[in-house]
């Protein structure tokens, strides 16, 4: 079974997107039909149209009804920017547009030019349209209010041809506001070239590409033809390109997610229960064991990390040993980035000598040249012997291994490279508390502390738990009553508990929630932003999309294996698909594929 | 045959046959949605090999439990076929999304097997939008 997040970023969704784009095209056509109400008939008529081509195109290629606003979209964007063509010609530039735009090409979100445009070209070429398009209206002022907003989907290239166009202007000596409306800069700008399908999301590229359509032809010549001709001649650039170019590629730029944490009850003071009855020990007057017999005590005690990987500490204790290098590093990471997850910044609060004494049995056995305690908030925060305190981002992900390596020590691994191997120990917080008590106590790691939360109040508890306890049980102790319930490791990778599920080693969460809406539509609109949160900077729709396809072996060549299954796209994406899931798969495959790879393909984990 | 009605919901349990990977979006809205209103839903498949974001059983033996209500999403000759298990595991009523997936003949086997029987898209009922107004041209409340 899949995890996914359970919390998604945003109940928009591409369909609502798209709406808000047509709404905003009506308002466009406002002034035309106070001048001339026929134009309200001829503009419903072109609809009808939009949607029967393709609602037709889409049956023969699915066998069934699919949402079909991208094609009332398109016809909204025709009608705006072909004023005054008769409605014959509408009605054929929309045909046109959607079938050689949009269908040929494989339908929804897989054109690479755009529809719009294609039957913008053909009405130019036959009825030899002109720009301005408008004569200036006070009622464009909303419609180019509200249009703003869409900038924000291809920014680079909005702004690339907003600028291009208004420097033709200038060079003409037309650049006023009313020219500035009329030229329809701000409608090409925001609802045409921002159509994330068919323009690039990378920066330098959109930049360029964007100010060549808007000053070019505007400069030469007042043809629509040579405008739409343009604009095409860029999606093709584009596509061809593409956002992972060998010319492009590096130009490119992530952007970190920032996700609001649970509420802890008890307004800011964490709460605790402990359900296993054991209770804890004071650290006082226990003495520490020979180095040897520490190992030994973790060893039988069965230490495992416990923010996820569940790897048997004492084998990564031996790897840090083993390693053939001088200067060997100790992370404490205590980082927590998963926004359902209270239980270790509690715990480093709630038990600072013990996890002191923990990291003090471990600096006994290994010479570290620095210990270094990774944080997201150092509020309340005790300062322990040896070890320096570092406060990383607060962003997701950012307590991932590899990626906190290279947060910490500016270290970057390749994606084969254990870091155990390479001397580093990065160490969970409750993994240090359970050395403590192996080592201090002689207790068996049979206990867990996790996160319990109530996601429909946002709100989460701190609780203790023997290992193997259902999962079920644990939620009835604390009032949680309902037929559904998540767990995994965060709330950013959980499952749908089944009835007898337990609690495991990898099991950090436990949530009662409302199932997240995953729309699971098959359109991506190429909005880019699963690529844009991913931390290891894949082209993620691209090896999601092999995978739905069944090309696994495909994807090979994007290095899925670099996927460290945050989440982040399936809580950001906009089809509502869980995508972490596919390309996970792809990951596991990339990893099981890894040892038969040429060297040079194990590029740094980024 | 009776008219769709939340009545047919009572149980708060509900066997979903035929969750297909080919048609995930919309087996996992009907899903999402029902468990969502409180309803537990066991999905199965048994010829699927698609992994899901949910457990999806592979046969009666696999469930932790039957409820006595069963929605079926599997083509008609399927159903033709599955009628007479499903009233081996005594299940009472049955809801077929559409009579593209039952036709005359199963029907009327319920019937006789004594197994209530309504045709139409759960979503109508706990859907909301676009769902909302399918229900109100099908005279669905």
């Amino acid at each position: 079974m899949r995890t996914f997040p359970v919390i998604r970023k945003t109940r928009l969704s591409n369909e609502h997107i798209m709406a808000g784009v047509f709404g905003v095209t009506l308002l466009y056509l406002l002034p035309s039909w106070i001048h001339s109400s026929a134009e309200i008939l001829s503009y419903i008529l072109v609809l009808i149209t939009a949607l029967f081509v393709d609602v037709a195109a889409n049956y023969i290629r699915f066998k069934r009804p699919v949402c079909a606003v991208s094609a009332v979209v398109t016809a909204g964007i025709l009608q705006v920017l072909t004023p005054g063509v008769p409605l014959w010609g509408r009605l054929l530039g929309i045909t046109i547009a959607l079938i050689f735009g949009k269908h040929v090409w494989g339908g929804t979100g897989k054109n690479i030019v755009n529809p719009a445009i294609v039957g913008v070209l053909f009405l130019s070429l036959v009825f030899k349209l002109n720009l301005p398009l408008w004569a200036g209206s006070s009622w464009l002022w909303i419609a180019l209010v509200l249009s703003l907003p869409f900038v924000l989907f291809r920014p680079f290239a909005a702004i690339g041809l907003m600028a291009g166009m208004a420097l033709s202007l200038l060079l003409h000596q037309q650049l006023s506001v009313a020219t500035f409306i009329s030229y329809g800069i701000i409608f090409w700008g925001s609802l045409v070239v921002t159509d994330p399908v068919t323009t690039t999301s990378v920066p330098s590229a959109g930049l360029i590409g964007g100010f060549l359509v808007g000053f070019l032809p505007l400069c030469f010549t007042n043809s629509v033809a040579v405008m739409a001709l343009t604009f095409l001649l860029a999606d093709l650039a584009w596509y061809i390109y593409g956002v992972k170019s060998p010319i492009i590629n590096g130009f490119g730029f992530t952007r970190p997610l920032k996700i609001k944490k649970l509420t802890p009850y008890n307004e800011g003071k964490i709460d605790f229960l402990d359900l296993t009855g054991l209770g804890s020990s004071s650290p006082e007057n226990i003495e520490l064991p020979s180095p040897q017999e520490i190992l030994n005590r973790i060893q039988t005690s069965g230490v495992f990390g416990f923010g996820g990987a569940a790897f048997p500490t004492d084998k990564k204790i031996r790897s840090v040993m083993d390693a053939g290098v001088s200067d060997k590093y100790f992370i404490i990471n205590g980082v927590e980035c998963d926004p359902g997850l209270l239980h270790d910044q509690w715990l480093i609060r709630r038990f600072p000598d013990e996890i002191g004494k923990g990291i003090e049995a471990i600096c006994r056995y290994i010479s570290f040249k620095k210990v270094i305690l990774a944080v997201k908030d150092q509020g309340g925060l005790q300062s322990f012997k040896n070890t320096e305190i570092i406060k990383v981002p607060d962003t997701y992900p950012a307590g991932a291994e590899k990626l906190l390596i290279g947060k910490v020590l500016q270290k970057e691994l390749a994606t084969d490279e254990v870091p155990a191997k390479k001397g580093i120990l990065v160490l969970n917080i409750q993994t240090i508390y359970a050395i403590y008590e192996a080592v201090y106590l002689n207790r068996q790691a049979e206990t867990r502390y996790l996160t319990v939360a109530n996601l429909k109040t946002k709100v989460g508890r701190v609780v203790k738990v023997n290992l193997g306890e259902r999962v079920a049980t644990i939620l009835e102790r604390l009032n949680l009553n309902s037929n559904m319930f998540f767990c995994g490791g965060g709330a950013m990778q959980s499952h749908l508990a089944e009835e007898g599920e337990v609690v495991g080693e990898l099991t950090n969460f436990i949530a009662m929630a409302d199932f997240p809406r995953y729309k699971e539509s098959p359109f991506c609109s190429h909005c880019g932003l699963c690529v844009e949160h991913c931390p290891a900077e894949l082209s993620v729709n691209k090896i999601a999309e092999l995978v739905s396809a069944g090309h696994i072996e495909a994807t090979l060549k994007y290095h899925p294996e670099r996927c460290m299954k945050c989440g982040s796209c399936s809580y950001v994406c906009l089809a509502g698909r869980n995508l972490s899931a596919k390309v996970g798969e792809a990951a596991d495959y990339g990893k099981s594929k890894i040892g038969t790879r040429q060297p040079k393909d194990a590029e740094p984990y980024r | 045959m009776e008219k769709l009605s939340k009545v047919f919901f009572d149980g708060r349990e509900i066997l979903f046959i035929g969750y297909s990977g080919k048609y995930e979006s919309f087996c996992k809205s009907v899903f999402q949605t029902l468990t969502n209103h409180g309803i537990k839903v066991y999905p199965i498949n048994n010829r699927s090999n698609a992994n899901f974001d949910i457990k999806v059983y592979r046969d009666f033996s696999e469930l932790p439990k039957i409820p006595s209500f069963a929605y079926v999403l599997t083509n008609q000759e399927s159903t033709r076929k599955l009628i007479p298990e499903l009233k081996k595991y005594d299940i009472q009523r049955i809801l077929f999304q559409s009579k593209k997936n039952v036709d005359q003949a199963a029907l009327d086997e319920c019937r006789k097997l004594g197994i209530e029987t309504a045709v139409g898209c759960p979503m109508m009922l706990f859907g909301s939008g676009i769902h909302k107004l399918h229900a109100f041209f099908a005279g669905v409340r």
